[in-house]
């Protein structure tokens, strides 16, 4: 009896607590709701707080780029603060330099609302739209890379500037429960308004990247928003070196078709780099544009070719390849996509012919 | 095994959907400590530290990294592959930091077995004892790095 009676009042005991727990939480965590003034009155919301700075703009249709879904490892979602945000956080330090800091940028990926805030954003940022796509193909590029085709159902057509990049949102699939977006660079060119491709090359274990290779198929819809991203012609110059790597090739695609389409006035040599013939694709359609336009020039090269592979190009690092057709930077820009590791390579070449910050472009994320 | 209230919070980022596809802890039925705990008792028993092992990795993967994805022959019976990938992911430790997504994939021409590691393992065994859970995709088990790596 004394036994049944203790267990009774344990269970009592516990069900007080659980319920001032849960109704505890219901004030400390309400934040309510929450006004944000964009650009000193331009734009004011009403949102719910409690949500990060990022998540609660988007739900407004107001989309800042970000290449990692908000998880504070790309740095792209900046905003300048003005009030009403919660100290620096440990996470957004090393995304901001001390004059950002200074002046109240802040990555909105960390801002959790709180109460009312009054931030500053570029006004480019209130043209990038949400887009219900739906996938027309997919084609398999290489053993890791699936080149999609979307076509733009609400709203019909896209504005962009080749280079720039969509953010592709994900649904729950398997055991991911949770939603998220990554950036991917648009490959189509800016004049084919009604639809964007992309290439995707699958990231072991990547949440996005494992989505669109074992979860889409023709025929499913797709949320994308954008157009991101100030990768994209500056063109102060007479002649560009393009450089790309894996499914770096995509804004280069775009930014090559966009070029020959208005018959712009720039000589381009575009080198493809990959280990292996099986690496490479689109070479057809390069080899096209090369054989139909005398200022587009096409390199691919192999860094190991395997004898199979019967390579009669260029062979070597990416690096070495484009050392041995570029002889200086004289009246030149170089745009480059591709792997960190790449990119990085590439940089130190490019910076020894006398290239700068001024005249190399590439995504930093 | 119970184990302290902040490391159930971790191990909610080690789960599926969270940071990587799969999650950090594979199928194991195991709490994070004991997980955490066997491997631990394993790298004793095999000599090892963490620290030794994570340095052993970061030679491997340092030594192929100029090879942009190509094949790299290292200490004469490794062939080592590196390749990486945009972006970065934030460790599951909340410890702030952000590991470049970079895989090294390395076969051991004498046993003629595979390896593979990301930077994020790396960083995950140096600080905090971490090698994944049974059943994941990238669990490095502490007798196969031994086996394979201080051959």
């Amino acid at each position: 009896m004394a036994v049944l009676t203790t267990v009774l009042s344990l269970a009592a005991v516990s069900a007080v607590l659980s319920v001032f727990i849960i109704v505890a939480e219901l004030f400390l965590n309400n934040y309510g709701d929450c006004q944000v003034d964009i650009n000193r009155g331009e734009r004011k919301l009403t949102v719910k707080g409690g949500d990060s700075l990022l998540s609660s703009l988007s739900g407004q249709a107001i989309f800042l780029p970000s290449a990692c879904g908000g998880k504070a490892t790309c740095g792209l979602c900046k905003v300048r603060v003005l009030d009403g945000a919660g100290p620096l956080l440990p996470t957004e330090e090393p995304y901001l330099s001390a004059e950002e800091i200074s002046q109240g940028i802040r990555l909105s990926c960390q801002i959790k609302v709180k109460r009312d805030l009054q931030i500053l954003i570029p006004e480019e940022l209130f043209n990038i739209r949400q887009f219900m796509t739906r996938i027309e193909r997919i084609d398999r590029l290489t053993h890791d890379i699936l080149g999609l085709r979307l076509t733009l159902e609400e709203p019909d057509a896209i504005r962009f500037k080749a280079g720039q990049y969509v953010q592709l949102y994900t649904e729950p699939y398997g055991k991911v429960k949770e939603k998220v977006f990554r950036a991917y660079s648009m490959a189509s060119a800016p004049s084919d308004q009604h639809a964007v491709e992309l290439i995707v090359r699958l990231v072991p274990e990547g949440i996005c990247t494992t989505y669109v290779h074992q979860v889409l198929k023709p025929g499913d819809t797709v949320k994308l928003s954008g157009p991101y991203g100030d990768f994209y012609l500056r063109g102060a110059c007479s002649e560009l070196v393009l450089i790309a790597g894996g499914s770096g090739l995509a804004p280069i695609r775009s930014l090559i078709l966009d070029i020959l389409e208005k018959e712009l006035p720039y000589k381009m040599t575009f080198f493809f780099g990959a280990v292996r013939r099986a690496d490479l694709y689109y070479v057809q359609e390069m080899n096209d544009l090369a054989a139909r336009y005398p200022q587009f020039r096409f390199i691919p090269g192999l860094s190991k070719p395997e004898p199979a592979d019967d390579w009669q190009g260029e062979t070597g690092l990416i690096t070495e390849i484009v050392s041995r057709y570029v002889p200086d930077s004289q009246d030149k820009e170089a745009y480059l996509c591709g792997s960190p590791g790449m990119i990085n390579a590439c940089l130190s070449v490019l910076n020894q012919k006398g290239f700068t910050e001024e005249t190399i472009f590439y995504d930093k994320f | 095994m119970k184990q302290a209230p902040e490391w159930n919070q971790i191990e909610d980022n080690l789960r599926p959907g969270r940071l990587s596809a799969s999650g950090f802890l594979g199928d194991d039925p195991r709490s994070l400590s004991e997980i955490i705990q066997t491997d631990q008792i394993a790298l004793q028993r095999l000599h090892l530290t963490d620290q030794a092992v994570a340095a052993r990795l970061r030679t491997l993967t340092d030594a192929a990294k100029s090879g942009l994805g190509k094949p790299v022959l290292v200490e004469r019976h490794y062939e080592v592959v590196v390749e990486d990938f945009m972006g970065q992911i934030p460790c599951p430790f909340r410890d702030n930091l952000r590991a470049d997504k970079r895989l090294t994939t390395l076969r051991n021409l004498k046993a003629n077995r595979i390896l593979r590691w990301s930077d994020l393992n790396i960083h995950l065994i140096e600080k905090h004892g971490f090698y994944e859970g049974v059943g994941s995709p990238f669990r490095l088990d502490p007798d196969v790095v031994s086996e394979l790596l201080f051959d």
